[in-house]
């Protein structure tokens, strides 16, 4: 008896331990974030007052009626520029990354030919290339192919990577094989097998890839900068490191210019959570 | 041999011939056709070219390009910058990859043991991840300037505060600390998911022969983690060792002096800004190639580990 009290004691202070941690962390995560929204609604005069002021008292949207009025730089653009810019690229090479994978893991996962294993480990191996080594010859390709200040640089690349066909191909390896009986009975094509029944049976795997494919593209910073060098052209992370140079004196911009930029992809994130965390948990892939 | 491909859904049609066989084949070589491609340009090319490159001497500026055997390497030999910036970047990579790991694990841990808020914690933790570098660098260097949040945070508590980014001492520390708030919920979900996995009859087990909580955690959870464990360690060292944006944005590219000067920015900045591509390429190589050791390593260690 007295040591089952003593268990039980044990287990609460261990979950009052927990809980106490956890919201430690968790002021630690949310206290910038609500720091960062109150300020990108404060006038300039509350902001620059010490200490620092977490609620604006009159709170203003002057500072986001700037980042998006205010004539960037000398080419008359709008941070809507670089917004665009970025939906742009983003979307587009997306969906080339989910055409072009989910076919290259439909036949790693679902067709015989020689030489398959060989392949499939050698594509593989790309997985261990670092970032690092690809910069330079990519910079060089493109400049070969012209493509440099172009959106081509950003959209096709991505098309290359093997995450995709690694993770379509296992989704695809567990689609019970009755369902493509039907199919080939009735004399369906192997295009037509993959397009209209495997793809619509995999939408939640298409969504997830998507919305991974989304977020890494949208958030890349060190490759646009590096191929994008007109201000008409850049995308909204790295736009924004140049135009928030210009106005660093004036926080409340700077804030601003931040909350509109993290926005789509939090919404995102908040819309697909539940798929997102499910993948990062499956693959051991969405970190850096 | 039968592979773990054999999945062929023809397989189970009864009219089985050479010439649907054949006819299999060259479906999957189509359908792999234009991946291949893609695949073929942008990353077997360059991955090619980036061997070539490190032995040429390429000057963008001047247009020269000429073999010049190993002369890239012994010049990096006396680099000091390229010296200073690998210092630099192991001593961040360390920093980040330890702390990571340990505020993923115990906030996994965390995790595992409560039920109620459990979906609430873990979407916010996770949701900086999400979030750019430019965005986490533009809200930092606000947070960390010598009149930030917390300085002002400091001052309540009766300090005068740090300046953290213009320390050549804390620099380093304070760009770790920005990287670990923005990434730790990645790690934090992997060692989540290995905790799942651990079967609760082996903690009722230890419990049953009299282990303590610490005894549990370290000679039962660590011990069956371990390939996770690996796996972080590892991917979150490569990634790491390759900081870039963080002090691109927050020090001015290497500043106090070269305090958080990288190697990726001394890379950077001799491709892109001196357009020695041939010395810049071939410190990209040597980097590369270690890292990549670095990962087959870890994958074959897996592969042994996995097997529990």
């Amino acid at each position: 008896m007295h040591r089952d009290t003593r268990a039980i004691l044990l287990k609460r202070l261990n979950k009052a331990g927990a809980y106490a941690f956890l919201v430690i962390l968790l002021l630690i995560v949310l206290f910038p974030t609500v720091w960062v929204l109150g300020q990108s609604f404060m006038p300039e005069e509350q902001i620059l007052k010490w200490p620092v002021q977490i609620i604006p008292r009159e709170p203003t949207l002057d500072n986001y009626v700037e980042i998006f009025t205010t004539k960037l730089s000398r080419q008359e653009l709008s941070l809507f520029r670089w917004l665009f810019n970025s939906f742009y690229v983003t979307t587009s090479s997306t969906i080339g990354v989910l055409l072009v994978t989910s076919m290259a893991g439909y036949a790693f996962a679902r067709l015989r030919f020689p030489g398959k294993q060989l392949l499939f480990f050698g594509l593989g191996a790309s997985f261990l290339v670092p970032g690092v080594m690809l910069l330079i010859p990519s910079f060089m390709l493109m400049r070969a192919l012209g493509w440099i200040d172009t959106h081509h640089a950003l959209i096709w690349p991505p098309l290359a990577g093997f995450f995709g066909v690694f993770f379509m191909r296992q989704f695809f390896l567990a689609i019970p094989s009755e369902l493509a009986e039907a199919a080939v009975i009735d004399g369906a094509s192997a295009f037509g097998i993959y397009w209209r029944v495997f793809l619509p049976l995999s939408r939640p795997a298409v969504a997830t890839l998507g919305i991974f494919t989304f977020l890494f593209i949208w958030n890349d910073f060190t490759w646009p900068l590096v191929v994008l060098n007109s201000d008409e052209m850049r995308t909204l992370p790295v736009g924004l490191v140049v135009f928030l140079g210009e106005y660093w004196s004036y926080q409340g911009i700077v804030m601003a210019g931040a909350v509109v930029s993290s926005a789509p992809v939090l919404i995102v994130y908040i819309i697909f959570q539940r798929q997102i965390t499910r993948a990062v948990m499956a693959t051991g892939f969405g970190g850096r | 041999m039968t592979s773990r491909f054999a999945t062929a859904d023809s397989d189970r049609i009864s009219n089985w011939t050479l010439t649907n066989k054949r006819r299999e084949a060259l479906a999957g070589y189509l359908f792999l056709a234009p991946y291949l491609v893609f695949f073929l340009v942008f990353l077997a090319g360059p991955v090619i070219s980036a061997f070539v490159t490190a032995f040429v001497e390429w000057e963008l500026l001047r247009g020269t390009y000429r073999f010049i055997g190993l002369e890239n390497f012994q010049l990096i030999m006396e680099d000091d910058l390229f010296w200073i910036a690998l210092g630099n970047s192991l001593y961040f990579a360390l920093m980040t990859t330890v702390g990571n790991v340990v505020v993923a694990l115990c906030a996994a841990l965390a995790l595992k043991s409560i039920r109620l808020g459990h979906t609430l914690f873990r979407i916010a933790m996770y949701a900086p991840v999400v979030l750019s570098i430019s965005v986490i660098g533009i809200i930092f260097s606000r947070l960390l300037a010598p009149f930030g949040l917390l300085n002002a945070g400091l001052e309540l508590l009766g300090h005068k505060g740090f300046n953290y980014l213009a320390d050549p001492n804390l620099v380093l520390p304070s760009l770790s600390l920005t990287t670990i708030w923005w990434g730790f919920g990645f790690p934090m979900l992997i060692f989540l998911a290995a905790l799942y996995a651990v079967p609760e009859t082996l903690y009722e087990a230890a419990r049953i022969d009299g282990a303590g909580r610490r005894q549990i955690l370290w000679q039962v959870t660590l011990p069956l983690i371990r390939p996770a464990l690996l796996f972080i360690i590892v991917t979150q060292f490569i990634a790491h060792i390759q900081v870039f944006g963080q002090p691109y944005i927050m020090t001015n590219g290497g500043g106090p002096g070269y305090s958080s000067y990288t190697i990726v920015l001394h890379i950077y900045r001799n491709a892109f800004s001196y357009y020695h591509m041939g010395y810049a390429g071939a410190m990209a190589l040597s980097l590369g190639v270690v890292m990549f050791v670095f990962a087959l390593a870890q994958f074959r260690l897996l592969g042994r580990y996995t097997e529990y």
